[in-house]
């Protein structure tokens, strides 16, 4: 186990290092961001003088090694356009992010689970038919329409709601579901087919022949099995979500690295942007080593060497 | 209680499949009892209802296609077919229990042994912590697993086939069921593990007078084992009788066919015989009997007719148009 671990960080610290050497050379493609920094009527000179100061002049590979030394150094480099350090504009932006991903994802589960469950349990009853066509819309429905329609319905008509900024739990909901949305229904779909397929198993028949009441048949023995492959979905999901929030952060203007990204890529900030992705893929690789282990324990046949 | 006394008493079950292509009769009539203490064997070639016989007893024929469209399945004169799934529970475990034919399949990957084990004598015995430790254990060491302390925390991927069916087993001995359905127990096993297997299973019935249902295709052990036998065919009873009468005395030319496809040890055999053809498709039966197809015997009535059930003799009964003649 401990080796694995060992190569297991090893492997993810190669993916992020990859992940940064593909943003790099992508952002470097865009264009030239001094075009926004001067103001239209600075000349040759003055934005060469701009392009030395930020390291633009020299070769793509000297600048990469560099922000590569610079980031091992603490220094994620400083924001083009506030001129502070990128690391700090987007961490001030993270907790906005976590707090809707959480939510979103807690959401998500908890909607999803029980529907899913429960349509297993009754394959075909009103209750699965339901669900599941639920679960189809919310799967087919973009998320940007589904949030502007969320905020017509519960924030300009019913007033209910706040539509935009971040504060407390009832700023939360309607992003959180927008977010969650399709989340919920690709779960609750997965959890479904998962327990059908489960519960056809024979341990299932077993556990049943010892007398064992439906609770614990469906909910012990049934749903751990099921729960690997859910969680492997789930997992993938959150994925989804890190990029989901970039539309959903900019329809409710909540203050999260999403929106941040969005500014950045369009000022050609190139310290945030690259921040930005940095951060996101080392908390999608950690979730994912995260999972990792729980498979251990959810699954004792699946041993890491 | 009388030890003649009827614990179980199954009269004209008709447990059917309805699929997209058609109706299933996997049972079609089954009668037959079961006294305390008992052995009853159940022979025939896979797909004759032997397994959907055995669910039906439990009430665990798979959902939704299968049911059981008719009769009754009376364990102490209580007419199971009428109870909820909620009652059968109470049921399960304690007085029916089935050991089923793939050992690999029927354990909880993810779940330890003891944690299955726990949680039948759970269903008799209300134990908690160290003394529901020392119960599984000794379940464990009484189907002779070795290492049980240790073996407890094993999960069913350390096990070999042969264990597992112990555990199974000793599942089985924790609920002290009064009736144990075992459904080709060994047929997944190496030869040399199916005996041990069968021997723990005469050594449960010995000691705690079990009534046991086992399913086999092996006729052997069927002699070996059993008290009274039913051989089945395409969902039909087609012969009873007890262990003697069904290899000295038996008038079905199925069950004849069987025996006949026996290897006789000792003696000189050029080669085995076999019943001719294929087992039939229960979804396009005619009226008449379905081995007629199969059978030396047949005459124009058979493919028409379905036998009556007919006696041959003290307990033993069978259907077929020609038995007197065999
Ligand atoms: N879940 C099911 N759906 C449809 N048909 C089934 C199902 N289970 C069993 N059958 C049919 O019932 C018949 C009897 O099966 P079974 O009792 O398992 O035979 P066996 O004597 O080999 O145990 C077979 O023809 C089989 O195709
Ligand atoms: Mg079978």
């Amino acid at each position: 186990m401990q080796r694995y671990l060992i190569k297991r960080s090893f492997q993810s610290l190669i993916v992020i290092l990859g992940i940064t050497v593909i943003v790099f050379m992508i952002l470097h493609l865009t264009g030239d961001p001094t075009d926004l920094l001067l103001p239209p009527e600075a000349g040759p000179e003055e934005r060469e003088l701009l392009r030395h100061e930020l390291g633009l002049d020299k070769p793509i590979y000297v600048q990469y090694l560099e922000y590569i030394k610079n980031i091992c150094h603490g220094d994620f480099g400083q924001s083009f356009r506030y001129q502070t350090p990128a690391f700090s504009v987007v961490m001030g932006a993270l907790p906005a992010t976590i707090e809707l991903t959480m939510a979103a994802m807690i959401l998500s589960i908890v909607v999803a689970l029980p529907i899913g469950i429960i349509s297993a349990i009754r394959p075909r009853s009103y209750y699965d038919t339901l669900g599941m066509t639920f679960a189809l819309l919310g799967q087919s429905i973009p998320v940007y329409w589904a949030g502007l329609m969320l905020i017509l319905l519960f924030a300009v008509t019913l007033g209910w709601l706040p539509s935009t900024g971040r504060g407390g739990i009832k700023h939360l909901i309607l992003p959180a579901v927008t977010l969650g949305m399709f989340s919920t229904a690709a779960i609750a779909r997965f959890t479904r087919s998962s327990m059908i397929d489960v519960l056809d198993a024979d341990y299932i028949r077993t556990a049943r022949i010892k007398g064992l009441s439906e609770h614990i048949v469906v909910l012990k023995h049934a749903f751990k099995n099921a729960s690997i492959p859910v969680l492997t979905m789930t997992s993938l999901q959150f994925g989804r979500m890190l990029s989901g929030a970039v539309i959903t952060e900019t329809i409710f203007s909540w203050p999260g690295v999403g929106r941040i990204a969005v500014q950045a890529i369009y000022n050609r900030d190139f310290p945030v942007v690259q921040t930005v992705v940095l951060v996101a893929s080392v908390i999608f690789v950690g979730i994912n080593f995260m999972v990792d282990i729980i498979y251990t324990y959810l699954d004792p046949r699946i041993k890491y060497t | 209680m009388s030890a003649n006394e009827k614990i179980l008493e199954v009269r004209n079950l008709k447990t059917y499949f309805f699929t997209n292509v058609g109706v299933v009769k996997a049972v079609d009539g089954g009668t037959f009892h079961l006294k305390k203490g008992q052995a009853l064997g159940i022979v025939g070639e896979s797909g004759s209802g032997k397994s959907v016989t055995s669910l039906s007893i439990l009430r665990l024929v798979p959902k939704p296609a299968g049911r059981i469209v008719e009769g009754e399945i009376l364990y102490r004169g209580e007419d199971l077919v009428k109870k909820s799934q909620k009652e059968m529970r109470e049921y399960r475990g304690n007085r029916l229990f089935m050991i089923s034919q793939d050992p690999m399949t029927s354990l909880n990957p993810v779940f330890t042994i003891g944690n299955q084990i726990g949680e039948a004598i759970r269903k008799r015995q209300k134990l908690n912590g160290n003394d529901l430790k020392e119960k599984i254990i000794e379940m464990l060491k009484l189907v002779h697993i070795r290492a049980s302390e240790t073996r407890v925390h094993a999960y069913p991927h350390q096990f070999s086939g042969g264990m597992k069916q112990r555990a199974m087993i000793s599942m089985a001995l924790a609920c002290q069921p009064e009736i144990l359905i075992a459904d080709e127990p060994t047929t997944a096993l190496d030869v040399t593990i199916q005996a041990q297997i069968l021997k723990l299973m005469m050594e449960v019935r010995e000691q705690y007078q079990t009534s046991i249902i086992l399913i086999t295709h092996d006729l052997g052990v069927i002699a070996r084992f059993c008290d009274y036998v039913l051989v089945m065919y395409a969902g039909k009873i087609v012969e009873r009788a007890d262990v003697k009468t069904l290899f000295k005395g038996n008038r079905h030319p199925y069950t004849r066919g069987l025996i006949n496809s026996l290897p006789h040890l000792g003696k000189k055999q050029r080669r085995l015989e076999t019943i001719k053809g294929q087992p039939p498709d229960l979804l396009n039966l005619t009226g008449g009997c379905p081995f007629e197809p199969r059978c030396d015997y047949s005459v124009e009535r058979c493919s028409v007719e379905y036998p009556p059930v007919e006696s041959a003799g003290k307990g033993h009964l069978l259907s077929c148009w020609r038995w007197r003649e065999i």
